[in-house]
């Protein structure tokens, strides 16, 4: 396992960073004990020796909450970029995937009534893309709004299901923090309780300080992934016991860049061969050593024909690899070749269940219809489009904007339909890499990996902890586009700022005006969803997830004919 | 064509409204009333849900489906208002002089608008069967820029030592043609030169097209007078894409108004009918 956590490459953003998580500094008192008695002690005096202070960390990227007694922290599914350190109290991890169904979300986020999206239409339209000053919305970090709360009796619970206690000092939701990937438990209170909430910004900065804290939570990570195969279809059926048997066996490992994004636009103009600069995970022909889950990333599976590489599919979070090959070892007794070549695309995480545990403990448990899950094939897409979409990294969208360009016929009405949902400013452009008869439009495909979020100052741009939308909290943006050059895809844009009077807002200290960053937000406020996808008359454009192959493939199919 | 089967709920709906319109229109028939009143309330209805499209447009925001959907019910309720329409006036060709207008102010509607889904259907793919991507509204600044270009061109040819007939077809034939607007109608393109043929003939009686368009000298202009045929072929598919909306949505406007005028002139006429 790697233990490049990749965040050296950044650069202060001191200057830059202002607005505090919270709204009260942390006590000395609180400060004190963190530096004893909590995980940050591991890095606190390499954070110090390096030049910065970790008190002045936590003093910008953290805040204490209060949680009482059966209140959810956490929610297993949901997105979020902070850490927690518990304080006092008791906090306590489900692990028992029976009892998530207590955790599930009750109310879905509130989205605009009829007649405030109907009044959209009688405001007044800037001429230009604008934001004025005073139009952001208050769901960022800083608001906590009401928590949900589990309706069981909580000690018959914890008695009956098993579940682990976090102790006080220790940390929890960092695979999230540090995958970009959704909360991988749910975490809850079970008595009245105080957390301390790094936001991701202040674990990037505690992590570029310290190797040692980066390499204590990589192992963590490592060792807790105690669930990782109960929200697996193919696994989900298999014992809770034998689940842990294999979690404690499996072999996890990282490979590939986590700064894929750097450079890349670039490297997809330069034409150079994209299949050359991916890590080889598995090469074909090689002995397949066991059952390859993916865990986070993407890679690509390829087949050797006449001497060259050709793309035949991908994998995603949760499918495998090597199940051909490790069936016709237990059919025949002789260890078999790979049958393709995986390839990491971008940054992967991994888990290797070996052979000998394959046969041992997930063979006998699995039925028919879990043999089927594994052996599922890609959908029927074409190796020059599976190539076209892992080349450009489409393949991280869970939005991604498709259009069919033999049915547009250019009436616009996507963009107007923008335009009209976000005060006259839309907020893609109806243009793109092409593929054939395919267009991947410039919007935001509010991606399963998403870059943008890294290197943000600020946390503006965030992701929906319900839905994993990405979107830009505008009182929080101070424009420093580090967003921008981050996006790989080009979907991010920076605009001015202009107040009531339409006038833009000057920085006094720079004479520039004040930019905010801009993209598609899905209409995660609008009654419908995306306007654009119900805007076309054709049924030419299409919001596709890339995770989901059979809408992927069907939509594909439609386009190609 | 690039056509795709009706959504079914959609194709039930509009199949319901045809079988309820019928239902009712037998049953004043059978009842002796004036029918003309259910086939023209009906008709009226059909026109009203038609013009909602418009409409529903302008709320992309609302769940009230897809667009697309819209469309399909449209193109759905315009066929069967045909239908209705042709029972209104009982299928024959009307004498008077205002229900003769109304006549042919719907036909021209229904007509327009059969050709519109024709044109959407099949342009769009025709126009990118070359590959090129252009923005409607960026069409005449790549083309002024292409102008300025040749130009530019030509006068490097004229400072070389060169043959006075490519210049002479330069300012009679290609200059000209740079400069003239798209029409209409695409051009038919050459295979071999991937320029309009007819200014391949027109080039004919200065100096051999093959000899021109395989001049080194000229391979610069020549890309520039390709570029603008594929423009012209873009922007001639562009105005038929949006040409017939304005025959179809200025006339649906007068309809309407003289619908309404029908309306009360039927009204004003009905009084004192046996009932």
């Amino acid at each position: 396992m790697s233990s490049d956590t990749g965040l050296d490459h950044l650069g202060s953003e001191e200057n830059s960073r202002g607005n505090c998580f919270s709204k009260e500094p942390l006590s000395r008192e609180i400060l004190d004990w963190l530096r004893v008695n909590s995980v940050l002690s591991i890095a606190w005096d390499e954070c110090k020796s390096r030049g910065k202070s970790p008190e002045s960390i936590l003093q910008l990227d953290a805040r204490v909450v209060e949680y009482h007694k059966s209140e959810i922290i956490l929610r297993k599914g949901d997105y979020g970029g902070s850490v927690l350190i518990p304080l006092n109290g008791s906090v306590r991890v489900n692990l028992e995937e029976s009892g998530e169904k207590h955790f599930a979300r009750k109310e879905l986020s509130k989205r605009r009534s009829w007649f405030s999206a109907l009044g959209q239409l009688f405001r007044r339209k800037s001429p230009v893309e604008t934001l004025l000053t005073n139009s952001g919305t208050a769901n960022g970090y800083n608001s906590r709004v009401s928590v949900p709360r589990l309706h069981i009796d909580l000690e018959a619970y914890i008695q009956k299901n098993l579940t682990r206690r976090i102790e006080i000092g220790d940390i929890c939701g960092e695979i999230a923090a540090l995958r970009r990937s959704p909360r991988t438990a749910s975490i809850f209170a079970e008595t009245d309780c105080s957390l301390l909430e790094i936001r991701w910004q202040g674990v990037r900065e505690i992590l570029k300080n310290s190797k040692e804290f980066s390499w204590y939570l990589e192992d963590l990570i490592g060792d807790r992934r105690h669930q990782i195969f109960s929200g697996m279809n193919a696994f989900k059926d298999l014992t809770e016991g034998t689940q842990r048997a294999l979690t404690s066996k499996s072999i996890f490992e990282r490979w590939g860049s986590e700064h894929w994004n750097r450079n890349f636009r670039n490297i997809l103009q330069s034409h150079s061969s994209m299949i050359d600069r991916e890590h080889l995970i598995l090469p074909q022909g090689h002995h397949v050593d066991g059952l390859y889950v993916l865990l986070s990333g993407f890679a690509r599976v390829t087949h050797l024909e006449a001497g060259e590489e050709k793309t035949i599919g991908y994998l995603r979070p949760g499918d495998i690899y090597g199940f051909k090959e490790l069936m016709q070892f237990v059919q025949s007794g002789k260890r078999s070749p790979a049958l393709r070549s995986i390839r990491a695309v971008g940054a992967i995480d991994l888990v290797v269940i070996p052979v000998d545990d394959f046969v041992e403990h997930v063979l006998p448990e699995l039925k028919e219809k879990d043999i089927k899950a594994l052996r599922s094939e890609r959908g029927l897409i074409s190796t020059e489009m599976l190539n076209f979409f892992l080349d450009h990294r489409i393949i991280n969208g869970n939005q991604t904007m498709l259009i069919d360009m033999n049915r547009c016929t250019d009436c616009d009405d996507c963009v107007k339909a923008c335009a009209v949902t976000h005060d006259g400013n839309p907020r893609f452009i109806r243009e793109g890499y092409r593929h054939a008869s395919l267009m991947v439009a410039t919007a935001c495909m509010h991606c399963i990996d998403p870059v943008c979020l890294v290197g943000c100052p600020t946390g503006a741009i965030h992701r929906e902890p319900e839905s994993g939308s990405v979107v830009i909290t505008r009182s929080e943006c101070i424009g420093c586009a580090s967003c921008v050059e981050s996006c790989p895809y080009n979907n991010i844009r920076t605009v001015e700022v202009h107040d009531a009077n339409g006038e833009p807002v000057i920085d006094f200290e720079t004479g520039k005006p004040v930019l905010k960053a801009t993209k598609c937000d899905l209409c995660v406020d609008q009654p419908s969803g995306p306007a654009c996808v119900n805007a076309c008359p054709h049924d030419a454009l299409h919001r596709v997830n890339f995770s989901d192959v059979s809408e992927l493939s069907k939509v594909i199919g439609r386009i190609t004919g | 064509m690039n056509l795709r089967p009706p959504h079914m709920g959609i194709l039930l709906l509009v199949l319901m409204i045809l079988i309820i319109f019928q239902w009712f229109y037998e049953d004043a028939e059978s009842r002796l009333v004036n029918s003309a009143f259910t086939s023209g309330w009906f008709l009226f209805g059909s026109f009203v849900a038609l013009a909602i499209y418009g409409a529903r447009k302008r709320v992309p925001f609302l769940p009230i489906g897809k667009t697309s959907y819209w469309l399909q019910l449209h193109l759905g309720l315009g066929l069967v208002s045909a239908y209705m329409f042709l029972v209104h006036i009982e299928f024959r060709i009307p004498s008077g002089n205002f229900e003769g207008q109304l006549f042919v102010l719907y036909s021209l509607i229904l007509g327009s608008g059969f050709m519109g889904w024709l044109l959407m259907r099949a342009i769009p793919s025709q126009m990118r069967s070359d590959g090129m991507e252009s923005n409607r509204s960026r069409i005449p600044d790549e083309l002024d820029l292409l102008r300025e270009m040749s130009d530019r061109g030509v006068k490097e040819i004229a400072s070389t030592e060169t043959s006075s007939d490519i210049l002479n077809t330069y300012f009679e034939v290609i200059r000209p043609y740079l400069h003239t607007s798209c029409g209409l109608i695409p051009s038919r393109i050459h295979p071999d030169y991937g320029v309009p043929r007819s200014l391949v003939d027109k080039i004919q009686d200065y100096v051999s097209p093959a000899v021109l368009f395989s001049s080194e000298q000229f391979t610069a202009i020549h890309k520039l007078v390709q570029k603008k045929a594929m423009l012209d072929r873009h922007a001639v598919f562009q105005r038929w894409l949006r040409g017939w909306l304005f025959i179809h949505v200025p006339l649906t406007g007068v309809m309407a108004m003289l619908i309404c005028f029908h309306v009360l002139l039927i009204f004003g006429f009905s009084v004192g009918e046996a009932k």
